[in-house]
């Protein structure tokens, strides 16, 4: 039979990097079930035996305080797991061991792995690791420094040596009299009633119930065990009688006195204690004035290197997907006599197109989660949290809810995920509504093509204006929800462990990186693809009798024109109520960018009916993608030095040149037709030239604020459950409708 | 709970809410108050009575950062340290 052993631990003490360390590629990522906390589990081979490592959500206690300390120790109590890795910070032991003596209190074999030992040394901090498991009552102490797997073997060692010999870890004994004369005769109770004992550790049970647990007492008067609730009650009066302190203050007490006579001896700390450099740095970086400057240019760093390191990439993919990629397919049906068939427009048109939407995303996603795991494993994240806490107040939100809201500028799918980290379901659901408003990647092509059409070289105003439209209006929102739904429901309160600064590791980095971008595709990848065709078979079937073949129909007489046309008016007055800004805004809800690749397709018309006629040179466009892609990375370099002067040239007075690799810009994509025809669709549905530039101002903040996209939406269903998907769906609409209507009306009247 | 105040006689016989205490100063805490929910929270974290915390920093606004049990550092909200009661041990050293 196989062996199941669970690693438990405080958050940020590396416990995912041992885990990584002890199972390798050998991994299962998923759900606890029923619940939105990460389920990792991973198999480990020891003398060809199958072990099962269950990663256990980190936690600094075993209370029933939050869904990930419920879910860890439920786990322990039921599932049995043939012993407990307790991971520990040895560079802040103390505070650490009280998860361990807890664990101890469950009769469990506990293995405990000092984590961290080179931070713990380079602070001056000695430990007897020998020492340590004898005063834990002789279990098995292996030091390691996960980050680098120094101590893995051992700790496999010691696996083996428990699987062997399973023996639970002695319970520590109370030191305060009453406390320990009411613990043994609530054992004794405990231990009289099979059904209890079976299911309990009878001194966990006592103690729990010492403590007034509330999930463990709703267990027992499930089970009809009142008699012991009330003698657990009398105790506790007793308790308060004699020492003067309640009973649930005096068993925590109990554990840091044990804790404090287990480091007597097995740790010594430097003569005095020093700030360390950590904490000078602190001083500086969340400074109640200087902290805000310093986060805004962290995040200015972040948003240079996502947008423009990824941008060489990005055009080289849309290059090869929708260029060579296209043309090849096209080709290779040509030849297979199939040129002019449904089946050439249904892969070119549909699959390529919907992979290329898809694809585009890879190098920004990378970019912003590279930049973001290279913010978390230096210990910058904590700092920003706490930063960030006090704006964040103001929307009724946690600091910690800042990052959910950073990545929805990249994209809003990540983003609801990203809300996991917070400690209550309100808040996560909050975060995951208001994170929405965040412009994400999708938009900005939409901001860009809608902006140099109507407005030339002022574009980037309408651009920046969107950017700050959508935060003001989570700030709105959130403000509004906090006095109104959320009405007496404050966050929850700011707890935050700060770890030691330290220099990433790139295979961490890495890691991460691969696994969220992994995550990405293959969620949102299955969803476009599948929408593009659906998309795609729409434009080709006729919407009425007549008026062509199948994939023969000029769009506007097909099943999707017709469909938008009935949808039209609705925009009316918005200033927008044509056929084809309504249709792109339907194709819109499957993803923001594609409301461009849709107009273009409807506005301008087909014009790609030629392109397979071309013949294709096969090894010269293969060369010719491989030079580009090498050009992109050179470009990718020039856009890491330029991040400097950028970011100096914010100063006034001072103008540093940026690097240009290539003298060239690059070719600038022909969308003059398509700017014409958008010109003039508007001018005409507005009424006039001004009020067609305002209608657009108005579809751009349709477009920022109207339901993300079908990929977020199913996001959102996946962690918060359909009825908020369908609040946010019904919310997001009427405001987008209402701002656009107000942006045309209001807009109109100023501009004359 | 002022009673206990005698078990460190190098204290001033003052005792403050946590969030008053000044960035450099040493304190003991003395008493727990609000919530079930909220002082086993402060429990867990390593806020028991006789618990030594180092103020590294306080600005009089904002979260706190606390070096708990010696080598930890921990934010803790302006609001949860209202509800701890402290006695300083030790004067500020590096008062900012």
């Amino acid at each position: 039979m196989a062996f199941t052993i669970a690693l438990a631990g405080n958050p940020n003490v590396g416990k995912s990097t041992l885990f990584n360390a002890l199972t390798g590629s050998h991994q299962h990522v998923g759900n606890w079930p029923g619940k939105t906390v990460e389920k990792k589990e991973g198999r480990l081979q020891l003398d060809g035996q199958d072990v099962l490592v269950v990663d256990l959500p980190g936690t600094y206690s075993l209370t029933a305080y939050s869904l990930e300390e419920i879910i860890a120790r439920d786990y322990i109590l039921d599932e049995q797991p043939a012993a407990v890795i307790a991971v520990v910070d040895a560079s802040n032991l103390e505070r650490n061991l009280y998860l361990v003596a807890q664990l101890l209190e469950m009769s469990k074999p506990v293995i405990v792995v000092l984590n961290m030992t080179d931070t713990a040394a380079s602070r001056g901090l000695k430990i007897d690791a020998q020492r340590l498991g004898q005063a834990l009552g002789g279990i098995p102490v292996v030091e390691t420094i996960g980050n680098r797997s120094v101590g893995v073997d051992q700790l496999k060692q010691a696996i083996r040596q428990v699987l062997r010999n399973p023996s639970p870890a002695p319970l520590p004994a109370p030191q305060q009299r009453v406390l320990a004369s009411e613990l043994a005769a609530l054992e004794q109770q405990i231990a009289a009633d099979p059904a209890l004992s079976q299911r309990y550790t009878t001194r966990w049970l006592a103690t729990k119930l010492l403590e007034a647990d509330p999930v463990v007492q709703e267990a027992l008067t499930a089970r009809g065990a009142e008699a012991l609730l009330q003698q657990a009650e009398a105790a506790q009066g007793r308790i308060e009688e004699a020492t003067g302190e309640d009973a649930e203050t005096l068993v925590v007490d109990q554990r840091y006195a044990f804790i404090a006579t287990v480091i007597q001896g097995a740790l010594r700390r430097p003569a005095q204690a020093v700030l360390t450099r950590s904490d000078r740095i602190d001083r500086l970086v969340t400074h109640r004035i200087w902290g805000l400057p310093i986060f805004l240019l962290m995040m200015w760093v972040v948003f240079q290197f996502t947008a423009n390191v990824s941008a060489p990439y990005l055009d080289w993919i849309d290059g090869f997907v929708n260029g060579s990629l296209y043309r090849w397919v096209g080709a290779l049906m040509t030849a297979l006599g199939l040129g002019d068939s449904w089946l050439r427009a249904l892969l070119t048109d549909g699959i390529i197109a919907g992979v290329g939407g898809v694809v585009v995303f890879i190098p920004v996603l990378m970019c912003l989660y590279l930049a973001l795991a290279l913010l978390e494993d230096s210990g910058y994240m904590a700092r920003a949290a706490f930063v960030m806490d006090r704006v964040m107040r103001l929307m009724g939100l946690h600091g910690k809810s800042f990052l959910p809201m950073i990545v929805g500028f990249g994209c809003t799918v990540p983003a609801v995920y990203a809300t996991r980290t917070l400690e209550n379901e309100k808040d996560r659901k909050l975060t995951g509504f208001l994170a929405t408003f965040m412009s994400c990647g999708a938009r900005l092509p939409v901001y860009v093509m809608i902006g140099t059409a109507f407005f030339g070289a002022a574009s980037g105003n309408l651009v920046f204006a969107m950017y700050l439209l959508g935060i003001a209006v989570a700030l709105a929102v959130g403000f509004g929800f906090k006095h109104t739904v959320y009405r007496g429901q404050p966050p929850a309160p700011f707890v935050m462990e700060l770890p030691p600064y330290r220099l990433p590791r790139a295979s961490d980095v890495l890691r991460q990186v691969w696994r969220r971008t992994r995550g990405f595709v293959r969620r949102a990848g299955t969803l476009i693809m599948t929408v593009s065709m659906v998309l795609w078979l729409l434009v080709a079937i006729p919407g009425r009798p007549g008026v062509g073949t199948f994939n023969a129909v000029a769009p506007q007489d097909s099943l999707f024109g017709r469909m938008s046309s009935l949808l039209a008016p609705v925009f009316a007055p918005a200033g927008f109520g044509t056929w084809q800004a309504a249709g792109s805004l339907v194709t819109g809800f499957l993803a923001k960018e594609v409301v461009i690749a849709t107009m273009s397709q409807i506005y301008v018309g087909d014009e790609d009916s030629e392109a397979p006629a071309e013949a294709v040179n096969f090894p010269a466009e293969l060369a010719a993608s491989l030079l580009d892609f090498g050009k992109a990375a050179a470009l990718t370099v020039q856009e890491i030095f330029n991040i400097v002067p950028r970011t100096v040239n914010l100063l006034p007075f001072v103008n540093l040149p940026e690097v240009s690799f290539f003298s060239d810009a690059g070719e600038e994509e022909d969308t003059s037709s398509l700017e014409a025809a958008l010109v003039q669709s508007f001018t005409v549905s507005a009424g006039s030239e001004r009020a067609g530039q305002v209608a657009a101002v108005a579809f751009s903040v349709f477009v920022l604020l109207y339901v993300p996209c079908m990929v977020a939406v199913s996001a959102m269903r996946h962690e918060f459950g359909a009825r908020w998907m369908w609040a946010q769906i019904g919310f997001t609409l009427a405001l987008a409708w209402f701002a656009a209507v107000l942006v045309f009306q209001v807009g109109r009247l100023v501009a004359g | 709970m002022i009673t206990e105040i005698h078990l460190h006689p190098a204290a001033s016989l003052s005792v403050m809410p946590l969030s008053m205490a000044c960035q450099g100063q040493t304190v003991t805490v003395t008493q727990i108050n609000g919530s079930q929910v909220l002082r086993q929270r402060l429990l867990d974290l390593g806020l028991n009575l006789g618990a030594r915390i180092h103020v590294v920093k306080n600005e009089m606004t904002g979260p706190l950062i606390l070096a708990v049990k010696e080598d930890g550092r921990l934010a803790l909200g302006r609001g949860m340290t209202h509800h701890v009661l402290v006695t300083p041990i030790a004067a500020a050293v590096n008062g900012g």
